[in-house]
């Protein structure tokens, strides 16, 4: 229900408010080791990355961790070591992900194992990208970009859109389930985006699995600072050993329009 | 249960069988408007510690041997009036108060004395007359009542500028708020910046923080029961205000003169129509505005019966043009019998209609969305003048509840189709006793029990989840079967021993349960918070509360000073898993984990009520917790309110009769907050790490106000023209101007911090607050004729 933070910008722009930045004395925790992982049905989007946490006022400054033992099994026992093509990353041109197939995750490193699973589901595809220019007022004169696609009736869907600006990637979360479409041809805006003429506007529709979606849901929830969330925790991540971040399987389509 | 109801109903007509007594009874009203006056003393000279207070609709009973007997009927601003009387049989004694501003100057008699604190076994209850606090400084000088009383030891505001408040450590949707006797569930109006009471409208306030009685029961921290006015029955009055973002106007007339009336109340706030002027053109054409109406009526169609029909009626208003639209409000409608079988046993029959809702609709997408509770709720109660040592109550409660937590409308096109969470029925009883018994003069009890039990009844499925909330067994119930009941018996004592004449100890005790219980996982409350009712997943909350106080009064009761302690638990709170998903979501019980709550502290107040010089001091020392195993491994946690200081003061100094000034100052320790430990990055964009919950501190929170009522002239003065004495004769237009301004030193409180890359210094992520309201003027006039 994103529509409420409307609701409070409008509250607050009326009445005099004001921002100012503080430093506040937090508790500073241990460093923690951070998967972030996927599988899909696109190449480049098979790989896993390995970086450890920073206390909240230090530099966005995240070590990679290097030689770990990666290896991706797949629901027949079909397993693939992952190389460390990069620092911290790992991939292997070998690893793409079948729909409705399990996925098991195993990182060895510096005496430690992490383990994960996820569930890559079948694929819908995007039936169009269109961009609109807004209607001026509130939301401005750019273009938002609109989504369509149909949903499959016999199953349960979920959904995650990730869109990019001129190859720039939107980094807001974007999730959604079939529970008020299913079955039919549905759409969604983009609206965190606004595009301007002559601009590219791609759009990835993922199908995900249900512990997907609660995942991005809670991450969205905690982090998007107009929910207010009374109590803000980590989200429910599907790996072992208290390791942050998430090892999911994505079923994606991809669409690239020109604004104009 | 139903033995101990009949025990003690046998042992109190056994008492008054036994005495040879007569009755004298009757009602008690302002005589300038008609108004009922509530808890006025009746006292009778001749016999000390005896006497009688007037119940919420103004009737007395008291039981005397025949005799003369001179009757003292005295109440706080109003003449003390003084009769002798000669009683052979019952008798109805019916009474007129003149209140003391109504008066000439030279007339004014005061009234002797002032501990009614010290003598009544109320505990943990505070007591407003919305007159007492119209001086005091609010934001945007709406008279607030649900503003003013969070100024008291034990109550605290939900936030700034929020209209919800949190009684000793309890949550927000823990306190029975009660408007003529219905249950509001969403009091704010605006996105809680205003209460939706109207205080113009209100008459008496009562809080009930501990010990509440048994008439009272359905929410485990508190109990505000707000009464509207009756209306004057005598003539015709007008009273109105216009300020700086709202105005409102009252109407009160008899209908017939002394046997009914009515008032008409009703307000709007017009903040939408300045968005019109607002530079930005993207504000322009946005609505955002409420309204309320109240309205009430009561006619005597005999001696001995009374009806009163009275009803609220308040909507919010909010949207872009076509297209985004939000609105909620409440309604409600009570249709009240009051009935004098005999001068010992009063009876009030009630039938209640409430309903809340709110709808979203989006134009672009071509779809609304919305919720709605409905409740039927009735009451019969029972008072008992039994004796003069036993007062008794008793009576039942019935509420049938309808909660439609979310449906979803589609107009042809929409990418959505309609769509329905599936609703809860339940029916919620009650029923209860209890005796107010005056063992001697000194010492006094009320004592009593609660019954109350809830049955969720059918017309849906019920789901049954396993310890990741993951649904594992739906069983359908048909409609009207009952899927889950539950019931509780609730025991409640107050007691008052009266040390001397300036001083007593109280005590009490109280369990309370609760079955209809507040999902909201913001931190400010909104409109859109789910109300759920218990069911085979969610138990009734139960509270436990002890308290004990001592209260003193100095200097002839100029001063009045209270210390109390409270000690509270708490069973079956409710908090959620992380990322719950609470709207439109048909297995939400699934989102919830269940723990307890511990709540305790010790309050203090010096208060001074008579002279130009009167406020008070109130310091609150408090912790609040919880226990969760899903929660922070098990370990007890502070709950978001757990703020441990508290200070108060307020201060009103009478300058003149036409010039009032106020301040008042408030301080609390930050609320209790969770803040990253650190910060990963993910998916290219970087996320918080978070530790303990609720382990970090808000900054504290602290804030000035202050106020000037500047009073027209009161009285007109003219010359005898025989004697040339002086005439004042008093003027029928009345009207003040108030003049208030909100946070005076200009403190940035932080409504909220937040958490976010850095702008300046890419790279880096910073934490940010957001101040609301840095000093807010505000003019309100107001007259009254």
């Amino acid at each position: 229900m994103k529509k409420f933070s409307l609701i409070a910008f409008l509250g607050l722009v009326i009445l005099s408010s004001c921002e100012k930045v503080v430093k506040l004395d937090l508790i500073d925790a241990e460093e923690q080791y951070v998967v972030d992982a996927m599988v899909s049905n696109v190449d480049k989007f098979n790989y896993v990355k390995l970086s450890k946490s920073v206390n909240f006022y230090d530099g966005n400054d995240f070590k990679p961790v290097e030689g770990a033992n990666v290896v991706v099994t797949d629901e027949n026992g079909v397993a693939i070591q992952l190389l460390e093509t990069a620092s911290g990353y790992y991939e292997n041109p070998l690893l793409v992900g079948q729909a409705y197939t399990k996925y098991d995750l195993k990182i060895e490193v510096d005496g430690e194992v992490i383990e994960g699973s996820t569930f890559l589901p079948g694929n819908s595809q995007l039936d169009s990208v269109i961009t609109l220019q807004n209607s001026g007022g509130f939301f401005g004169d750019g273009f938002t970009a609109f989504a369509y696609w149909t949903d499959a009736g016999n199953e349960k869907n979920y959904y995650r859109l990730r869109s990019y600006r001129n190859d720039t990637m939107q980094t807001n979360i974007v999730i959604t389930e079939d529970n008020l479409y299913n079955g039919i041809a549905t759409g969604t805006p983009l609206f965190s985006t606004s595009y301007e003429e002559g601009d590219s506007a791609m759009v990835e529709l993922m199908e995900i699995d249900e512990k997907t979606y609660k995942y991005w849901l809670s991450l969205d929830q905690i982090s998007n600072p107009q929910n207010q969330p009374a109590a803000p925790g980590n989200p429910e991540s599907n790996l072992s050993n208290g390791a942050l971040g998430y090892f999911g399987g994505y079923n994606m389509d991809i669409d690239t329009v020109l604004v104009e | 249960m139903k033995f101990i109801f009949w025990q003690l109903l046998l042992l109190i007509s056994l008492q008054s069988v036994s005495q040879d007594k007569v009755t004298i009874s009757g009602s008690v009203k302002d005589n300038t408007n008609g108004e009922d006056l509530i808890g006025v003393n009746v006292l009778v000279k001749e016999i000390e510690g005896s006497g009688a207070a007037t119940n919420v609709y103004g009737y007395y009973s008291l039981s005397v041997p025949p005799g003369t007997y001179t009757l003292l009927y005295r109440y706080v601003g109003y003449t003390i009036i003084e009769e002798t009387i000669t009683v052979t049989a019952d008798v109805v004694k019916n009474v007129e108060l003149v209140p003391e501003s109504a008066q000439l100057e030279e007339f004014k008699v005061s009234a002797q004395k002032d501990d009614e604190n010290i003598k009544s076994n109320e505990i943990s209850t505070i007591k407003f007359d919305p007159k007492e606090i119209e001086t005091i400084p609010v934001l945007f000088g709406e008279k607030d009542i649900l503003k003013t009383v969070t100024l008291l030891p034990g109550v605290k505001s939900a936030g700034e500028g929020n209209s919800g408040f949190f009684v000793r450590g309890g949550g927000a949707d823990q306190n029975l708020i009660l408007l003529d006797g219905a249950p509001v569930y969403n009091a704010s109006h605006l996105l809680g910046f205003f209460s939706v009471f109207n205080s113009d409208a209100l008459k008496d306030i009562n809080l009930i923080k501990g010990g509440m009685p048994a008439e009272y029961g359905g929410r485990v921290s508190s109990v505000m029961d707000i009464k509207m006015k009756e209306g004057n029955s005598k003539g015709l009055s007008v009273s109105g205000g216009i300020g700086t973002i709202s105005s409102k106007l009252t109407v009160e007339a008899p209908i017939k003169k002394d046997k009914g009336s009515f008032i008409l109340s009703g307000r709007r706030t017009y903040a939408d129509i300045f968005l019109n002027f607002a530079p930005d053109t993207s504000i322009r054409g946005s609505t955002l505005y409420f309204y309320d109406l109240n309205a009430k009526a009561n006619y005597a169609i005999s001696e001995k019966d009374r009806i009163f029909v009275s009803g609220y009626f308040g909507r919010d208003k909010f949207g872009f043009g076509d297209s985004f639209g939000f609105d909620w409000g409440n309604a409600t409608g009570t249709l009240r019998w009051n009935h004098i079988y005999n001068s010992k046993l009063f009876s009030n029959t009630s039938l209640v209609y409430s309903n809340y809702d709110y709808r979203i609709s989006i134009g672009a997408a071509g779809f609304s969305f919305g919720s709605t509770i409905k409740d039927w709720n009735f009451k019969q109660d029972f008072q008992y003048f039994a004796n003069d040592k036993h007062n008794v109550k008793f009576g039942i409660n019935l509420i049938h509840h309808t909660f439609s937590p979310g449906e979803v409308e589609v107009e042809a096109g929409s990418p959505l189709l309609a769509s329905e969470v599936q609703n809860s029925l339940g029916v919620e009883g009650a029923a209860y006793i209890s005796d107010e018994f005056k063992i001697s003069p000194l010492f006094n009890v009320v004592y009593g029990v609660r019954y109350s039990n809830y049955a969720a009844l059918g017309n849906g499925n019920i789901f049954e989840y396993d310890n990741e909330g993951n649904v594992m067994d739906t069983t359908f119930y048909d409609k009207g079967s009952v899927s889950k009941w539950y019931h509780g018996i609730e025991p409640r004592l107050a007691m008052n021993y009266i040390i001397n004449d300036v001083s007593s100890i109280k005590a009490s005790y109280a369990r309370n349960n609760q079955y209809v219980h507040l999902l909201s996982n913001s931190t400010t409350g909104s409109p859109t918070d789910i109300w759920l009712p218990s069911s085979n997943n969610i138990k009734p909350q139960i509270s436990d509360q002890f308290t004990l106080g001592y209260f003193r009064n100095f200097k002839k009761n100029m001063f009045e000073f209270s210390l109390e302690g409270y000690y509270k638990t708490l069973d079956n709170m409710i908090d959620y898993r992380t990322g719950a998903e609470l709207n439109f979501n048909a297995t939400v019980e699934g989102e919830l984990v269940y723990g307890e709550g511990r709540a305790f502290g010790a309050e203090f107040l010096i208060r001074k009520k008579k002279g130009d010089f009167t406020g008070w001091l109130g310091y609150t020392l408090s912790r609040s917790q919880r226990q969760f195993s899903e929660i922070n491994d098990g370990e007890w946690f502070s709950a978001r309110q757990d703020r441990i200081h508290d200070v108060s003061v307020v201060l009103m100094y009478s300058f003149s009769d036409r010039l009032k000034g106020s301040a008042s100052w408030v301080y609390s320790t930050g609320d209790a907050v969770t803040f990253p430990s650190g910060k990963y990055e993910m998916d290219g964009a970087i996320y918080n790490y978070y530790g303990a919950r609720n382990a970090n501190r808000m900054p504290n929170y602290h804030r000035m106000d202050v106020g000037m009522t500047l009073y027209g002239k009161e009285f007109k003065i003219s010359k005898d023209p025989v004697s040339g004495e002086e005439i004042k004769t008093k003027k029928r237009f009345q009207s003040n101007w108030n003049f208030s301004v909100y946070n005076a030193y200009a403190r940035e409180n932080a409504f909220s911090i937040s958490f976010r890359d850095s702008e300046e210094n890419p790279g880096q992520t910073e934490s940010v607050q957001l101040s609301l309201f840095k000093i807010i003027p505000s003019i309100t006039y107001s007259f009254t004729f």
